[in-house]
């Protein structure tokens, strides 16, 4: 036994040394294991920690609304209750669903439905956006698991009013079409997160309430159109009288303030309600004042004719031979819708003659027509900010033939918006000056403080001298309404002067026009001194047994609209007119 | 009294240091666990109170450490031998408290756990007062004199028993501190020199009594089984060890900053005390982190160096007393760093001198105290222990060496 124990000093430095230094070497081990936590298993160790301290929250920026041009609402966000569940927390979902039921207008079996199908989670909508007094009634059932959250829905208190030109916004709340897609970014504003940490205790509570990566929504801006609701209401309510009336296909209206290029009204009928637009399908959500372009008609020869004259190819006392109907232009033979026999320029446009175009197109040239076309912005954007803006078509110069003289100043072989026969008619009316058309007046921040005005029209281009515009408008436009196709125009205490239009329309698979399709179009502007306003109505595909030529269909419509629209704007007749 | 006269020595002001800094390194982690930003810092009644009484702890700690240094270990030595002598009292005292936990009115339930013995407002655990009473006791047994007082006779199998019933009664509410206690007698029996062939005699049964203590409690199987995936069960067994890995890679390599700890806030439950070392890493990082472990090593060199430099006439009590000291706090540390960084499965085990509580700070200041005075024995004359030469040939230059 002794002999074992003998050798102590080297069994205490020897074994005892060994140990504690291989003690020391584990904690050096465990040193390494501290760098290996640190940065093999960091990504995911991170990820969990980030999950369980860190829960963000949106918070959500409210959606600035659209105003007409005195400020009534249009368009607006408005808080709504909605209910939700946390099944998990529902001890019998079939007494909670029938408890539900008696209060909100849905279903008993519909809630217990929804419970059921998310019997494991935590969170579902049962019912959304609904009146308060509802949310009021499921508060007061205080059912466990069942809450009332706000949520911000976009709403159009006119309505059907405006709706194509307002667009819609979508479910996550994005402008889709429209005002609502073209100043989208502005209307929006800017969402904001609340960032807050939380304790790991078993009921979560934030520990600090503010963070450096919390930021607040910056609420969304508002839009104040040009367009005034009150023409809007009457040039809507015209429209659908003439479509039904004629018993229409469709019908586009547009109403614009010469001097300012400012779109008082738009509307095409049929439409839709803005507030359940899923209903509509998208041809009819389409804003066809600005986007659909279509072969003018006769409505085209008011333009050309402004060519003519500047061209120097009207002598206003010559009599013009208009063939009593029939005459021969090179291989092209023309008709007039009545004979007509010597005329003058003004009794030409007056009659709507294209015998009478045809040969001061042919004085022109094809160069003189094409210049003076595009010169009124037609076969390009006008540059109104609205998404889909259509150019219509006006055929390069290189491709025009024989045939284009004497058919492009009737209105054939190009093709223009409702929005851009009326700006250029503008032109015409204030003196000869194509003013890029409006629909914003305003842009105004989210405290509905001014941020843009647009006061001073935005002049394109002057198309033609003072002295032709003033003849045009005076003299040749109001001879259309006194004495030629405008006669259903007149108006009793204003002067009206205007161009109808009776376009075919053609085919959309071949060439040619279809048989008694017809677009009846009436544009006029009043007073004739002065005018505050231009009004252009077109009806698609009217009955042709109840009539189809524009000054049918169409001119009574714009002076119903013009008669609302001066008085509106407080314009003194113009006394006692001395025609009559 | 010229034992208590002689100067201070550098491995024994180094291990007093040490000791100081890790005490103290506690004192401001709890702080930091507790000011939280719940409360503004001057509200300080929440945290106030458990920092206050940790002072006090270390407080009272440190100047038992100074008192036991002063003394030495040569007072464990007085009346050796007979059944009065300290080794045999500390133990029988141990074994009185670690029953005491079961008596009604005086054992304390925590954590669904006896493991607390209350005196009215002051509490303790026992199998603290455990470690040092075995160490103790396991020196004195195993250099025991011959009573010829011609050399040493080891006593084995007192040794053993000791070890066996102090383990079984630890064990029983807390496995880890009986492996730590089993193994730090198992080290120094082979220290002592102990043939390998009867120590592994003795593990068999052993190893059947930790087995049985590790199946008599579900909890303990299912901490096992998860440290296997961790991630199979993040919210139940695999919680803790999660969160602790989460808190020490979420201080990267230097912290959060001292207070800016996230896995305070009811992510870690035992942060003051079992998982403080995962706290002391998200706050101070992996530098942090490494500095605690270099005191240890630094601790663990220094309890090296003074066993190398005890002498040898006292039959080679101071070496094993120095040897047990040093491994039983070593140990201790390295399975609570190994459990908190998921190297080793959890158990409750407290990081010495650092976590949270008063029973372990006395009680390891007391042993730590009485080994930095363990070179105090070179003073006695070798008259105290008649028969045995003082010192060994070979010892002295070695000590020379570590100096």
């Amino acid at each position: 036994m002794e002999a074992r124990y003998a050798d102590q000093g080297r069994n205490y430095s020897v074994i005892g040394g060994t140990i504690l230094v291989g003690l020391c070497l584990s904690f050096a081990a465990l040193l390494g294991r501290l760098v290996h936590i640190n940065t093999a298993l960091a990504p995911k160790l991170s990820a969990l920690v980030q999950n369980q301290q860190i829960g963000r929250t949106a918070l959500p920026a409210r959606r600035g609304s659209i105003l007409d041009a005195a400020g009534r609402l249009v368009a607006g966000t408005r808080t709504r209750p909605s209910v939700f569940a946390d099944p998990v927390l529902i001890d019998d979902l079939d007494e909670t669903a029938l408890r539900l039921s008696m209060v909100l207008a849905v279903a008993r079996e519909r809630i217990a439905e929804i419970l059921y199908e998310n019997e494991a989670r935590r969170f579902c909508w049962i019912s959304r956006l609904i009146e308060p007094q509802d949310a009021v009634a499921v508060r007061e059932l205080k059912l466990r698991g069942i809450g009332v959250r706000n949520e911000s829905q976009r709403y159009y208190p006119m309505g059907e009013l405006l709706a194509p030109t307002l667009g819609i916004v979508g479910r996550e709340g994005r402008g889709l079409e429209g005002i609502e897609l073209a100043y989208d970014e502005h209307l929006r504003g800017v969402d904001g997160q609340r960032v807050l940490v939380y304790d790991g205790r078993s009921r979560r509570r934030p520990i600090r309430a503010r963070t450096p990566l919390s930021h607040p929504e910056r609420d969304g801006g508002h839009i104040m159109l040009t367009i005034d609701g009150v023409i809007q209401s009457s040039v809507e309510k015209n429209l659908r009288a003439a479509v039904e009336s004629f018993n229409a296909e469709s019908g586009v209206a547009v109403v614009m303030s010469p001097k300012t290029g400012d779109v008082l009204a738009l509307a095409q009928y049929p439409s839709f309600d803005a507030n359940d637009y899923g209903a509509a399908d998208v041809e009819t959500r389409r804003n066809r004042v600005i986007c659909d372009a279509a072969e003018p008609g006769s409505t085209f020869k008011s333009y050309v004719a402004c060519g003519a004259l500047i061209a120097g190819v009207v002598d206003p006392d010559e009599e013009i031979d208009c063939g009593n109907g029939e005459r021969r232009f090179g291989r092209r033979v023309m008709h007039d819708s009545s004979p007509h026999g010597l005329m003058t320029f003004e009794g030409i446009i007056a009659k709507s003659s294209n015998i009478g175009m045809g040969v001061y197109a042919e004085r022109m040239g094809n160069d003189a027509i094409h210049s003076i076309v595009r010169a009124f912005g037609f076969g390009a954007r006008l540059g109104i900010r609205f998404p889909g803006e259509a150019t219509g078509i006006v055929l390069p110069l290189s491709r025009w033939t024989s045939y284009s003289t004497t058919s492009v100043p009737i209105g054939q072989e190009v093709s223009a918006t409702p929005l851009q026969l009326a700006t250029a008619f503008c032109a015409i009316v204030n003196g000869g000056e194509l003013m890029r058309p409006r629909l914003v007046k305003a842009i105004l921040n989210a405290e509905s403080e001014i941020v843009k005005y647009y006061g001073a029209p935005d002049v394109v281009r002057r198309v033609m001298p003072r002295e032709t515009a003033r003849y045009m408008t005076e003299q040749v436009l109001v001879g259309v309404v006194k004495n030629g196709g405008g006669r259903a125009a007149a108006l009793a205490d204003w002067q009206m002067l205007g161009k109808t239009g009776t376009a075919q329309m053609p085919f959309l698979d071949r060439k040619g026009y279809e048989p008694s399709a017809y677009i009846g179009s009436f544009i006029g502007a009043a007073p004739a001194g002065d005018p505050a306003c231009v009004a252009l109505v077109m009806i698609h595909r009217p009955d042709t047994g109840l009539g189809y030529f524009g000054t049918t269909v169409a001119a009574p419509a714009v002076r119903s609209i013009m008669a609302d629209t001066l008085a509106y704007f407080n314009i003194p007749p113009s006394s006692r007119l001395a025609s009559r | 009294m010229s034992r208590l006269s002689s100067p201070p020595d550098g491995v024994s002001t180094g291990l007093v240091l040490v000791a100081a800094a890790l005490m103290t390194l506690g004192v401001v982690m709890l702080a930091s666990t507790g000011a939280t930003l719940e409360q503004s810092l001057f509200e300080t009644t929440s945290w106030r109170a458990p920092v206050v009484r940790q002072v006090a702890f270390v407080g009272v700690g440190l100047v038992v450490m100074l008192v036991c240094g002063r003394i030495g270990p040569g007072v464990l030595l007085w009346r050796v031998g007979s059944w009065f002598q300290p080794a045999a009292i500390g133990l029988v005292i141990a074994v009185v408290l670690l029953a005491a936990v079961w008596v009604p009115g005086l054992g304390v339930e925590s954590h669904g756990r006896r493991r607390w013995v209350a005196f009215g407002p002051l509490g303790f655990q026992p199998s603290e007062v455990a470690k040092p009473a075995l160490v103790v006791f396991l020196a004195a047994m195993l250099t025991r004199r011959r009573p010829d007082g011609a050399g040493t006779k080891p006593d084995l199998t007192v040794a053993m028993l000791a070890v066996g019933l102090v383990c079984a009664m630890v064990g029983v509410e807390d496995f880890g501190t009986a492996a730590l206690l089993a193994l730090v007698g198992g080290l120094m029996m082979l220290v002592r020199g102990c043939p390998l062939r009867t120590l592994a005699a003795w593990s068999i049964p052993a190893v059947g009594a930790f087995t049985y203590l590790l199946v008599s409690h579900p909890y303990r199987v299912k901490r096992l089984m998860a440290f296997t995936n961790i991630w199979e069960d993040p919210l139940g067994a695999g919680y803790h060890p999660i969160q602790s890995l989460a808190a020490i890679a979420s201080g990267g390599w230097s912290g959060r900053g001292l207070g800016a700890g996230m896995a305070k806030y009811g992510y870690l439950p035992e942060g003051r005390t079992d998982f403080i070392f995962s706290i002391i890493c998200e706050e101070l990082g992996v530098l942090g982190g490494g500095m605690v472990i270099l005191l240890f090593i630094t601790f663990v060199l220094l309890g090296l160096a003074t066993m190398r430099r005890a002498p040898m006439n006292d039959g080679g009590f101071a070496r094993l007393f120095a040897f047990g000291v040093t491994v039983t706090f070593g140990l201790q540390a390295l399975m609570n760093i190994a459990v908190v960084t998921v190297v080793a499965p959890t158990k409750g085990i407290a990081l010495p001198l650092v976590s949270s509580g008063g029973s372990g700070v006395f009680c390891f200041c007391a042993a730590i105290g009485l080994l930095a005075g363990v070179p105090r024995l070179r003073s006695l004359p070798a008259a105290a222990f008649s028969g045995h030469p003082a010192g060994v040939p070979g010892v002295l230059p070695a000590m020379e060496r570590v100096r």
